[in-house]
């Protein structure tokens, strides 16, 4: 009996040591044979730039403009929804609960040239399309790509154009150089995002063949895809080496480089460079086509260059809108 | 006894017509939930927007069927974690020793009290708290050194997060389940010179059983829906697999019917389940076990074909 019991405790001593031991280790850089040791690359951030400020333009109504907003919506707030984990095109600053951004400034000063007010109310981003389509808001305004798929759905008048980055961790472990050295890694993406289609689908209905597609055609295996609800928890995986790269439309991988200091890093070339669209519902009537002006407006006045250059992404500006510009 | 000759001479009494108690509160309760479920039926194949096509073009695609294998598997390996670490913790948390209850009671109420949505993320993003994670001697030399994402990958870290949660709950089922077999089972078995281990595995836990299965299938059928927060981290479950279609799509009604029948076609199964076995553990306690649904659909036809011979 006594004998068994010494050995139990034995037992349960040398447990506890390891599991004690597993607590221990906190700070040992992952040593993966990507063979960095030597070259220069610091895995620690440098500061995280500062956040830059939203714009407050006052611009008067266009009378021109004000007819063609439809009777119902004339003199109201209009509601967008908006995924704002999007910097910085929409996102909460920290502390906050407003949504700031390019897309927020470029909306409200849309909405002024229309003598109607907006309001910003934030969203899962798989969830704005669907919500139009119910009626919850009055317009989608959230780095939507325009593309044939959506405008099945919805209209866009165009604003932007963007195409799409790979951001890796600093020091690129993997040494990714094209979207073909994706195939067979762990990759994340937004909910509802062109990026997660390339990710997911042998085809996409662009005509243009998918990530997916070209890694089958060349022999290898598809990126494993993740999808998160949020641009932020997508941020957050590749923090936890939960996935080994991302890919976000370039503006945003381009900021979350400066915000976090250099923590990522944007590696390879950007592809797909597509339009932006404000997404408006098909029974919406003249509503497009006053965003349309109000837009056009905008950017005659110089407005619309303030707004971008505010936010640091005035490469990404055009010139001649147009509605449902998609291009694949 | 000449009244009573008198009696049965004179005119018997009629015969009383007995007229059943009248329920119209019934009869009209009937009729409205009648109505009801009618405008429920019409309403879901009148209204088009229910779009059942779709709901039948994607009920068993590859993807969902993936997504029901991955829920089942989160269901089963979350609830075996926490119903064996459930019941360690219950007759830890009974010891007389009290580092040993003392520690139950902490973990109880550290992972009772954080919501398992939290759980389930920190589990998933452990590696940027611990980016490895090795075994050794305590704060000495380390032998062996693991990267944290690979030795839990996305499944265990949601399955950890589930279980570890669920073990909490499951502690407090089987300390109930314990406490409820009389005292004078423990002190007849230590009468018998059984020690504590043995007297709680072969006479205490056995009896316990009958109070603890109920809100163990309970916690099973909770169990299997609340996997779908595994979505939160990335992982393919049911319910993400059909709100990835539905994205794609832009029709989330048919696909959240989608998810819905097949939460109901297992959480009844469940039940099923859980009916037998709790009529398995109930043989201790009553005279007659409570007939399962066949043999009271028999009993049904049996009593039919007595009356209509009689």
């Amino acid at each position: 009996m006594r004998g068994r019991a010494c050995a139990v405790l034995a037992i349960a001593a040398v447990l506890a040591s390891v599991v004690l031991a597993a607590c221990g280790t906190t700070t040992k850089k992952k040593s993966t044979s990507s063979g960095n040791s030597g070259s220069t690359c610091s895995t620690t951030g440098g500061p995280a730039a500062a956040e830059p400020k939203p714009l407050s333009l006052s611009i008067s109504p266009v009378s021109s403009i004000v007819s063609q907003v439809p009777a119902k919506d004339k003199g109201k707030t209009l509601v967008v929804g908006s995924d704002a984990s999007y910097a910085p095109n929409e996102f909460k600053p920290v502390g906050k609960e407003t949504i700031v951004g390019m897309d927020v400034d470029l909306a409200t000063a849309i909405g002024q040239t229309m003598g109607v007010k907006v309001k910003f109310v934030d969203t899962p981003f798989d969830s704005i399309l669907t919500g139009l389509a119910a009626h919850k808001y009055d317009l989608g305004i959230s780095s939507f790509t325009d593309n044939k798929e959506r405008e099945k759905a919805v209209d866009f008048v165009t604003y932007f154009k963007a195409g799409v980055s790979i951001m890796a961790p600093k020091c690129n472990p993997d040494k990714i150089k094209t979207q073909l050295d994706l195939c067979g890694k762990k990759v994340g993406a937004e909910n509802g995002t062109v990026e997660l289609d390339t990710l997911n689908k042998a085809d996409d209905g662009s005509g243009t063949p998918t990530l997916k597609a070209r890694c089958t055609t060349a022999g290898k295996k598809a990126p494993e895809a993740h999808g998160y609800p949020n641009q932020t928890d997508v941020n957050q995986a590749l923090a936890a080496g939960r996935i080994d790269a991302y890919l976000a439309d370039t503006p945003v991988v381009d900021y979350q480089v400066k915000a976090t200091g250099g923590e990522f890093a944007k590696v390879g070339e950007t592809t797909d460079v597509a339009p932006y669209g404000i997404a408006v519902p098909k029974d919406a009537g003249t509503l497009k086509d006053a965003v349309l002006a109000g837009l056009k407006s905008l950017i005659s006045s110089g407005d619309y260059t303030k707004v971008l250059a505010n936010w640091g992404v005035q490469s990404g500006g055009i010139t001649d809108p147009v509605l449902n510009g998609a291009t694949s | 006894m000449v009244s009573g000759t008198e009696v049965a001479g004179s005119a018997a009494p009629e015969r009383i017509t007995a007229v059943p108690v009248r329920h119209p509160g019934r009869w009209v309760s009937v009729a409205v939930l009648a109505l009801l479920a009618a405008m429920l039926v019409h309403t879901l194949f009148s209204n088009p927007a229910w779009r059942w096509g779709l709901v039948k073009k994607y009920f068993t695609t590859g993807t969902v069927m993936h997504g029901l294998v991955a829920t089942l598997e989160l269901t089963a390996l979350a609830m075996v974690i926490g119903v064996v670490l459930g019941t360690v913790l219950a007759v830890m948390r009974l010891s007389p020793n009290p580092v040993v209850s003392g520690s139950a009671w902490s973990y109880v109420w550290f992972f009772r009290g954080t919501p398992v949505l939290v759980q389930i993320v920190f589990w998933s993003f452990i590696a940027a708290l611990y980016p490895n994670l090795s075994l050794g001697i305590p704060f000495g030399h380390e032998f062996v050194i693991f990267d944290s994402n690979k030795l839990i990958p996305l499944f265990v870290g949601v399955v950890l997060g589930l279980g570890l949660n669920e073990a909490a709950y499951m502690a407090e089922i089987v300390r109930a389940g314990i406490l409820s077999v009389e005292h004078g089972q423990t002190e007849a078995a230590s009468a018998l010179g059984m020690r504590r281990l043995d007297i709680m595995r072969r006479i205490i836990l056995p009896q316990a059983m009958r109070v603890v299965i109920p809100p163990t299938g309970n916690e099973t059928i909770s169990m299997l829906k609340t996997t779908s927060l595994a979505s939160v981290a990335s992982f393919v479950e049911l319910y993400k697999a059909t709100s990835d279609i539905s994205s794609s799509i832009f029709r989330p009604i048919p696909l959240l019917m989608v998810a819905s029948i097949w939460y109901l076609i297992f959480t009844s199964v469940l039940s099923v389940i859980q009916y037998y076995i709790e009529r398995h553990y109930a043989r201790g306690s009553s005279r007659e076990l409570p007939p399962t649904p066949m043999q009271k659909l028999r009993a049904q036809f049996v009593q039919r074909r007595d009356e209509s011979s009689a």
